[in-house]
This record gives structure tokens, sequence and C-alpha cells, in this order.
């Protein structure tokens, strides 16, 4: 048995940002518990995009924040993110496409993120390589960007474990018991804690850990797919995403073309197999929007759980009748480019200090009266 | 190939030059002595010909604009225009190689830790101008429709074993349809005319497996020519991939001048190299390698462990010592042996190698590991993997004695459901030892490679285990090993059994689709129709 401060259930990049964040303010005897090895859900599998071109606050104020942070994490984390800042590039196909994106728009200038809207003749012009058909308008915000994923979780493990933060990889919760408020065992296959708080941190197999204490979550886990092409030349400067097809790619730094589209299914059984249905797919969006991808071989092709909630905005609190215990989840495709601000924000919980954000808007219980302001901006 | 009569001319790097008709874009820069295709990924080192089967990536130039064509597997096509990747200002003169010498640090994985802060703007600057080794022309794939078959047994893999089982499975009545990656499949003439004479048998050259899923029946994706995308619906599969050579662990032999004994006989074969002095590192060699090499009389040495073929002293010089390293700038031309002996090569032959396995683990077939052999799959005595209607032919299977009838109950099984023709298994993981004794690596050193298309060395991978990073899957993003465009075929057997030498519970990455790379425009299909 184990005397601890926090057990962080999940080695993703929100639990391990939260661990960091912890370990900056001196609160250092937590202990982060991941079941397969640090990166392995999502955070692993994901596209690396950042962007804060969303059509909800509550998810424009944390990626705005955690891009401030970004800027900064290569010093910080003593790590290259290769953070770059390319921009992002809407796509829209539709006047109600196009309204959506003018609206948004104006609630991100509203909110200091310097998202512009493009015509199509302008689009043309900066990205002469792309096919526009269809296309009615677009928005671009040039702070946004890709970040390279595995440095940001490396840089996170390396700096928490040296402020004395345990990282056990290879160990699964499999009993959470309260004793009360503020007072909680956990059991793993390895070991038993004692602590006083636990974050629930597991990505899509966060219900699974709130249902060890008989707390329900909405949260689904959605399979997506992704693919990676050969190194090319770089010449993709901005991630495109289109509205439509829930298209997004990107151009690496090692000059692979990375990105989806939007073909998800429920995955209960947290299958994460590829299709090549997918895959066709796919390369029908990618080449129709830049033709000249017709060329490029897919390298690589696999899934990802989402961990979706019903208005596509996190879950950070603590359970209303299970005080100690906290919510950070429910992410959907977007988790990565949040973490950073995440992090912060969920440490003050713990921290008793006032967050820069009011956390009120991310109340895990907040659905008990219905879905409230839909995130429309998720894609992939 | 035999009757190579007419001459072809085509251009490399703008210059001409003449071939034989028939030969493979690397046949024909080899038959020019042109030995170094291309430059590596990130320290700049010459790279050609290898593997010749179009596993690994040794030999990728552009080829009419189209980045990372690999010449090994391409027919050469008349006026066709060939340029080298990857260098600056030229191929034989690339300045970049200097990496090679100074900068190791700066680029394996700890360049995460040198360039950040500050430094991760000036380093993002110069990959955004350098980084990219393919091209990528304007214009679509020419034939992008998606053709669909049915057939009761699809061999994949056509070599002697995998045509055999063909061969067999199509004179038991099945539809038989055999891919393989290479342009020309090459046999012996007594089963050439049992091929020819049965009309069930329908077989792909230049064609690779890419992706494999089960629905009711097996659905196989497959690549033609570098272009055309067919799905083949097939109740049985005969998978037999063969053996899949490694870059030798020794100093400089990702260079060129290194082939595997597989590319080194087709070359030798079809005449696009006649080499003086041969030295070939003789881990592991049957009987029909062995009437090649009496067939084919060059000046072989042989480099033997222990327990080696006594035959093989009527072909060469046998020297029984180990090799320390290979030595060469731009083409190995000497092996360093730990007695201190050099010797003066053209050509060095590596001849161990893994079972192929990287299929049946993308179909999720239950693996063994089998120390200094490789992975094999778990089979019942019809030769059928833990999924069912998946049968192993050949060398992937594991099974290294009585091969063709092995192949031919593959392909009787294969071919009718429930035959329950059976080979007796007890004994045929015997002998391992004797026959494989490839646990050997030479000096460790910065010019050692384990990854050839991400460039990672074997000291890297020592460095990353030393920080910390021993989970495979941890290893593999943390260095790039495997990520590269062969997907780990050969490099990640080669991590596993490093790090299971280091004592460390080493399993296989999950391989993941497709199983070469494809491009996107081939898969498109017909624009207008709706899936």
């Amino acid at each position: 048995m184990k005397k601890v401060d926090c057990v962080i259930i999940g080695g993703g990049v929100i639990g391990l940002s939260t661990a960091y964040n912890l370990g900056l303010n001196g609160f250092s005897k937590v202990v982060v518990i991941e079941k397969k090895y640090v990166g392995y859900g999502a955070s692993g599998r994901c596209g690396g995009g950042v962007r804060q071109q969303w059509s909800t606050m509550e998810n424009i104020v944390l990626a705005k924040k955690s891009v401030e942070i970004f800027e900064k994490l290569s010093s910080e984390l003593e790590i290259n993110i290769w953070f770059n800042q390319g921009g992002y590039l809407f796509l829209s196909y539709s006047e109600k496409e196009y309204e959506e994106i003018k609206k948004a728009v104006k609630l991100q200038n509203s909110m200091g993120v310097p998202s512009i809207l493009l015509s199509e003749k302008e689009t043309k012009e900066r990205y002469p390589y792309l096919n526009l058909n269809g296309v009615v308008g677009a928005s671009y915000c040039h702070t946004d960007g890709t970040v390279f994923p595995f440095p940001v979780i490396w840089g996170y493990s390396e700096k928490s474990r040296a402020m004395g933060i345990e990282i056990h990889e290879k160990e699964e919760v499999i009993k959470i018991e309260k004793v009360k408020d503020y007072s909680y065992k956990v059991t793993t296959d390895k070991d038993v804690y004692e602590t006083s708080w636990i974050i629930n941190a597991a990505g899509a197999w966060s219900p699974n850990v709130a249902s060890m204490l008989g707390i329900t979550i909405p949260n689904k886990p959605y399979r997506h797919e992704i693919i990676v092409t050969e190194p090319i030349k770089l010449f993709l400067e901005p991630m495109v995403v289109s509205l439509k097809t829930g298209l997004y790619m990107s151009q690496s730094m090692r000059g692979e073309v990375i990105g989806g589209i939007n073909m998800s299914s429920l995955a209960e059984d947290y299958s994460m197999n590829a299709t090549s249905d997918f895959l066709k797919n796919v390369a029908k969006e990618f080449t129709t929007v830049i033709p000249r991808l017709s060329n490029a071989r897919v390298m690589r092709q696999w899934a990802g759980l989402y961990d979706e909630t019903p208005d596509g905005k996190p879950l950070i609190g603590e359970e209303k009748n299970f005080p100690g215990f906290v919510e950070v989840n429910g992410f959907g495709g977007h988790g990565f480019m949040l973490s950073p601000m995440v992090g912060v924000l969920a440490s003050s919980i713990i921290l008793k200090k006032k967050p820069i954000i009011p956390i009120e808007l991310y109340n895990p219980n907040r659905f008990e009266n219905g879905v409230k302001d839909k995130e429309s901006f998720s894609l992939g | 190939m035999t009757s190579n009569t007419k001459v072809i001319s085509f251009y490399f790097n703008e210059k001409k030059f003449s071939a034989l008709e028939g030969f493979t874009i690397g046949e024909a820069l080899l038959y020019n002595n042109i030995y170094t295709f291309s430059r590596s990924i990130k320290y700049h080192r010459p790279r050609g010909y290898f593997c010749g089967t179009g596993q690994c990536n040794h030999c990728a130039v552009e080829v009419e604009g189209v980045g990372s064509v690999k010449a090994c597997i391409t027919p050469l096509k008349d006026g066709m225009k060939i340029h080298s990747q990857n260098h600056y200002p030229s191929l034989n003169f690339d300045l970049m190689r200097v990496s090679d010498f100074v900068f190791k640090p700066y680029l394996d994985s700890t360049r995460m830790k040198l360039f950040r802060g500050k430094l991760s703007r000036v380093s993002m600057w110069f990959l955004k101008k350098y980084v990219g080794v393919g091209a990528l022309p304007n214009g679509n794939v020419e034939n992008n429709k998606i053709e669909q078959l049915t057939t009761d047994v699809l061999v994949i893999g056509l070599g002697k074993y995998g045509l055999e089982s063909a061969i067999v499975a199509g004179e038991f009545g099945a539809n038989v349809i055999g891919i393989d990656s290479l342009p020309n499949v090459t046999m012996n003439d007594e089963r050439l005319s049992a091929l020819e004479k049965n009309k069930k048998i329908k077989i792909f050259s230049n064609t690779s497996a890419v992706y494999i899923e089960k629905k009711d029946v097996w659905k196989v994706g497959c690549y033609k020519e570098d272009k055309q995308y067919i799905e083949i619906y097939a109740n049985s599969l005969v998978i037999s991939t063969g053996r899949i050579y490694t870059v030798p662990p020794y100093e400089n032999a990702d260079l060129p001048g290194v082939y595997t004994f597989k590319a080194f006989k087709n070359l030798v074969i079809h005449k696009a190299i006649s080499p003086k002095n041969v030295v070939i590192d003789s881990v592991y060699l049957d009987n029909d390698d062995l009437s090649f090499l009496d067939k084919n009389r060059l000046n072989y040495t042989f480099i033997v462990r222990e327990n080696y073929h006594k035959d093989l002293e009527k072909f060469g010089k046998i020297v029984n010592s180990k090799i320390v390293k290979l030595k060469g700038f731009s083409k190995v031309n000497e092996a360093i042996m730990d007695n201190g002996v050099h010797i003066k090569l053209d050509a060095f032959v590596s001849t161990s190698f893994y079972p192929s396995s990287g299929i049946l683990f993308n179909i999720g077939c239950e693996m063994d590991y089998i120390d200094n052999v490789g992975f094999i799959p778990k089979i019942n005595k019809y030769l059928e993997c833990s999924k069912e209607n998946v049968f192993v032919s050949g060398y992937c299977g594991g099974v290294f004695k009585d091969l063709v009838k092995v192949a031919k109950i593959a392909g009787i099984n294969a071919a009718v459901k429930g035959h329950k023709s059976s080979y007796n298994l007890r004994e045929y993981n015997d002998g391992y030892a004797d026959i494989f004794t490839n646990g050997y690596i030479g000096e460790l050193s910065n010019r050692m490679f384990i990854c050839t298309c991400e460039d990672v060395t074997y000291k890297e991978i020592e460095k990353s285990i030393k920080e910390g990073y021993t989970d495979i899957e941890k290893m593999k993003r943390y260095t790039g090993i495997g990520t590269g465009m062969c997907q780990g075929k050969s490099c990640m057997m080669n991590a596993v059994k490093y790090m299971k030498k280091n004592n460390i519970d080493a399993k296989m990455t999950t391989q993941r689709p497709p199983i070469m790379a494809v491009k996107l425009g081939s898969l498109v299909g017909d624009k207008d129709e709706k899936s």
C-alpha cells in the first residue's frame, strides 16, 4: 500500500500535462498509472493539429491559451516539439457552412484569435495547388499549426519524472473505492494506492474508469482512422480542413502528408483496426482537394479513439458526489492541442488556485439539463 | 531475360545510357557501372541496389518526375528519364554528406533535445527548405480503375515454393491467382510447362499484396506496377513470401556493393553485374543456392561459421573468422576480419535472412519468436496458421525441411477444404541452431545501420535503451526505426533481436497497413463511382 496525494489514471498527454503542472507547483507526490505505455492512446495516434478556430467559446479559450504555451514549450520542456505555425485553412462548401465560419471568426476575433476570412479568389492566390471547386469561402488563422506529438509526451514525462513524479507504465487500474470525501483507494494489478485525489485522464477509456465508482459519464469511444504518405518535398504550408467532409491534412516536418476524413464509427469494443474502405475514401477526398497528391504513396494507416461528449466540449472538474475525483476527459479529436492549458486548469483544481478560465464551463455534470451550444467544428 | 538482344536507351541525371530490354531500372544502372542511385535521407550516404525484391528502400529513384520509385522492381522503358534523389549539389559530390561525419548527434534521436527553444525555429527553417525526398508531379495516375476478382486460392509470393503450391492447388481443381512483386517470375522449365498447361492458374507479376482483410472470404488489395489497385476475393490464401534479407550488421554494410543473396543471384543471371571478387557471408545457403554457385563460377570467398556446407570448398576460398567491419566510401571494397586480414571485394553478399513474416503479422496470425531465426507462424499439420484458411509455404512458414513437399501440402489444403493432407511437424524446428548462427554482429559504430529508410544506427538503439526507451513501441517512435518507407519490414526484426540480446522482452510492433506503399491516385477508382 502506497500513500500518495494524487493518482492520475492515463499516461496520455492530458494526464502528463496535468502531472507536470502539479509538479511545477511543488505538488509531486503524484503517480501516473498507464495501462500500456505513455502515448499509447489518442495522444500517440493524432495528427498533431493545433488550432484556435472553434465555434464555441469553451474550446476557443482553451486553444488560445494552449497556443501561447506551445510557443514556449520547446524551451520549457527542453525538447524540440516542432511547433510549426503554418496556419489552418478552413474550407466551406456551402453558404450555410460559410455563414457558420463567419460567425465563428467573429467570436474568435472577439476573444483575441487573429483568424481572418478569405474569399475563394484570395484562397486560390495564396494556395495555387488547391482545387477549390465548390468552395464558397474560407477562414484562416496564421498562429494555428501542428506539433510533433511524441516529443511533447516525452518532454512532459521526463520533466515530471525529474520533479519526483512517478510514471508507472504497463500497470492497470482494476478497482477504485471511496473511503470518504477526498480519500480513495486505487487498486492496480501491481499495487494499492491511498490517495486524496484521482484524475480520470483515461481518454476513450474514461467511462470505464468512472464506472469503477459507479459514475456514468456520457462519453463514447469513436474509432477514427488516419493516413500518412511517404515523405515529399514540403509544399503544403497550412493544415487544410473541410467542414463538408471533415477532411484535414497537413505536411509534417519530415515531409509526410498526414490526415483523414470524417468516417468514424462507434467502437464500444475499443477496436482500433484500419479498413481499406477508409483508405479508398480518403484517397478520393485528398486527391480532389490537392490533385497532385494522386502520385503520393500512402505509407501507413492506423486508427485511434476519440473520446466524444454530447456537446463536443471536454469534461474538466470534480464529480459532484465524489469530491476529489476529477474528470479530465471527453476531448474528442482535440485533446492534444488543448493539453497545455488543460494541464494548468486541472492542476488548479487540486492546488485550490483560482483558475484562469471559469472552470464551471466544463462541469462534468452539465448534461443533466440536456445538451446546449454544441461545438460544430469537430473534424476528422 | 535469357535472350537479351534489343538495346534501349535511357537517361540518368540527364545523361544518356543504353541497356538491354528486359532489365529493371536497377539492373540497367548497374549494367552501366552506376552503383549509387540516390542518397540516404539523413546522412546522405550513397545507396543503390540491395534487396532486389522491392522490400527495402535503398534503390529509390525519381522516374519521369515521380519520386521514390523502386528501381529494383520497376522495368526499364525506352527513353525513360531517371533522376537520383536527395543530394546537393550533385549525386557524386554531395556536400550534405558532411552530416555523416560531424553532425551525427544533431540528427539522431537526440536532435529533439539539441534543437529546442529558439534553435527549434532554426531547425524548422532548415527542415522546411531541405526535407523530403520524393518529387510530386501534377496529373493523375494513368490507370485508376479498381478491378475486382474472385478466386478459390490466392498465392502471395511466387518463388519456387509459392509456385509449387499454386500449381498443386490448380491440379486439385481450384481456380488460382498467384502474385509476385518482381517483374519476372523465374522457374524451371518443367514446372513452367505444368503452369502453362493449367488454365485455372493466373499469374500477376509486378504485383504486391498491400491490404488483407477478412470479410466473408479473404479480401486482398493488390497493387500492380505501382499504378493499379486490384481487389481479389479468395477463399483461402497461401502465403509464400519467403525470406527477407536485412542490411548485414557491419559498419558500411548499407553502401552500394552489398547485395542480398537473392539480388546477387538475379543480377548475375541477368548479367547486370560481373564482379571479380565476391565475398559471401555464408550464414545459410540451401541446395538451390549451391547449384547457382556451381553454375556461376566466380572468384568466391566464403566467410563461414563452425557448421558450414563442405561443398562450398569446391566453389571458392573458405575463411573461418569473423567480420569486424566493411570498408568503402561510396562503394564497399574491403572486408576487415577479426584476425586482421583485409579481403578485397567488388561485391559483398549477405545470406542471413529472416522468414518474411510481414504479411502474417498484418493478417494477425499468432507468431512464435525463435532466437536467431526470427518470427515464425504457429501452424497446424495442414500448414494452416491460426487464422482460418491461411496456409504457409516456403521459408516464411518456418518449416525449413522438405520444402517442396510442404509447398504441395499447403497447395492441396488451400484448394480442397478438409482434404487433410498433412505433414509431420514434430521435428520441423529441430536443428535451427545448426543452420542459423546469425546472432553475430560486427563492431558497433556510427555507420552501422539497423534501419536504412530512416538512417538509424545500432549505436542509436543502444543509446536510447540507456535513456530508458526500452519498449519497442517507444523505441520506434523515439528513434524513427521502422517508420520509414519500408515500414520496418526488416529493421524491426533486427531491433527485436538486438533488444532480446540486451535482455529486454521485445515483441514485434503492431504492423499497420498498407503492406507496401500505394499511390493515392490508384485507390480512387472510378471518379464518378459512389462508395
